[in-house]
């Protein structure tokens, strides 16, 4: 019966994975960058060359080094919980705790980046393309900052044993947040370098 | 191992391969590379959603908006890029 209960409740349509606020978050979050992908494509139709030649200024490769980064980071976040159902919170910390610190890894190459962009005066004017590039991956940027903060929370919980395989709620939500910023870098990874 | 953190570990290589031949693809400017470059990002989109964030296991409202998000992408960035 017990069983019955918590599969229909994981089907719930009120009840998808992490929460339906964080749901309510990702729906608005992942459309706003989605338009915002597709209107930088039609202001690049009109201004092809401007944008070619803008997107010399950023290198792919770290790009795809930092892409690899972050998604590294939700597949350790991913398994973390995974370890927490299992009631192995020294497992689950350890995993979410590199998790983290790729976190960071991600923003220190960003940062690397937008140094370099700033150092050689491509700022929020610079073009169209930039403005852009820095408002997008601007906004990214603060919401990894953000979940860097909120991970660190749960990260401490988990380790003092606040949360367990019975109280997860609040981790999974978290974790959920985090895989958010996953999904909006990959898409507008391609937008800005490889597109 | 878990199956559960067995089929993160194979998402996990895909995803990296995938971004991968998107650059490779991309700087090699591969014959319509933009297609491939789409449609890795679209499978990349869906395989973090559901193993990771696991809709898999969601309501199928959860599913589908899934699905439409990346129907969203791969039909605006096409259009927009033709």
């Amino acid at each position: 019966m017990k069983t019955a209960n918590i599969t229909s409740k994981k089907t719930d349509i009120s009840n998808p994975p992490g929460g339906i606020l964080v749901w309510l978050l990702i729906i608005l979050e992942v459309l706003t960058f989605l338009i915002a992908s597709i209107v930088f494509l039609h202001y690049k139709e009109n201004n092809i060359e401007v944008f070619r030649a803008s997107q010399h200024h950023l290198n792919p490769i770290v790009g795809t080094i930092n892409t690899v980064v972050l998604i590294t980071s939700g597949y350790l976040m991913a398994s973390s919980i995974i370890y927490l159902r299992k009631s192995n919170n020294k497992k689950s910390a350890e995993l979410m705790k590199y998790g983290i610190l790729l976190g960071f890894l991600f923003l220190a190459i960003k940062g690397f980046e937008y140094y370099a962009k700033i150092e050689i005066g491509i700022g929020f004017t610079y073009n169209i393309y930039f403005t852009f590039y820095w408002m997008m991956t601007g906004f990214h940027f603060i919401h990894v900052l953000f979940g860097i903060g909120l991970l660190s929370y749960i990260y401490k919980g988990i380790k003092k044993e606040k949360y367990n395989s019975n109280n997860i709620f609040d981790v999974a939500s978290s974790i959920t947040y985090w895989h958010m910023c996953d999904l909006i870098w990959i898409l507008i990874f391609p937008i800005f370098y490889l597109l | 191992m878990n199956k559960e953190l067995k089929l993160n570990t194979i998402v996990w290589l895909l995803l990296v391969t995938l971004i991968i031949l998107s650059t490779l693809f991309a700087e090699n400017k591969v014959k319509s590379a933009y297609i491939f470059v789409v449609i890795f990002t679209s499978i990349k989109f869906l395989a973090v959603a559901f193993q990771f964030v696991e809709v898999k296991k969601a309501h199928l409202l959860w599913k589908f908006l899934s699905f439409l998000f990346v129907a969203i992408y791969f039909i605006g960035v096409l259009i927009m890029l033709n």
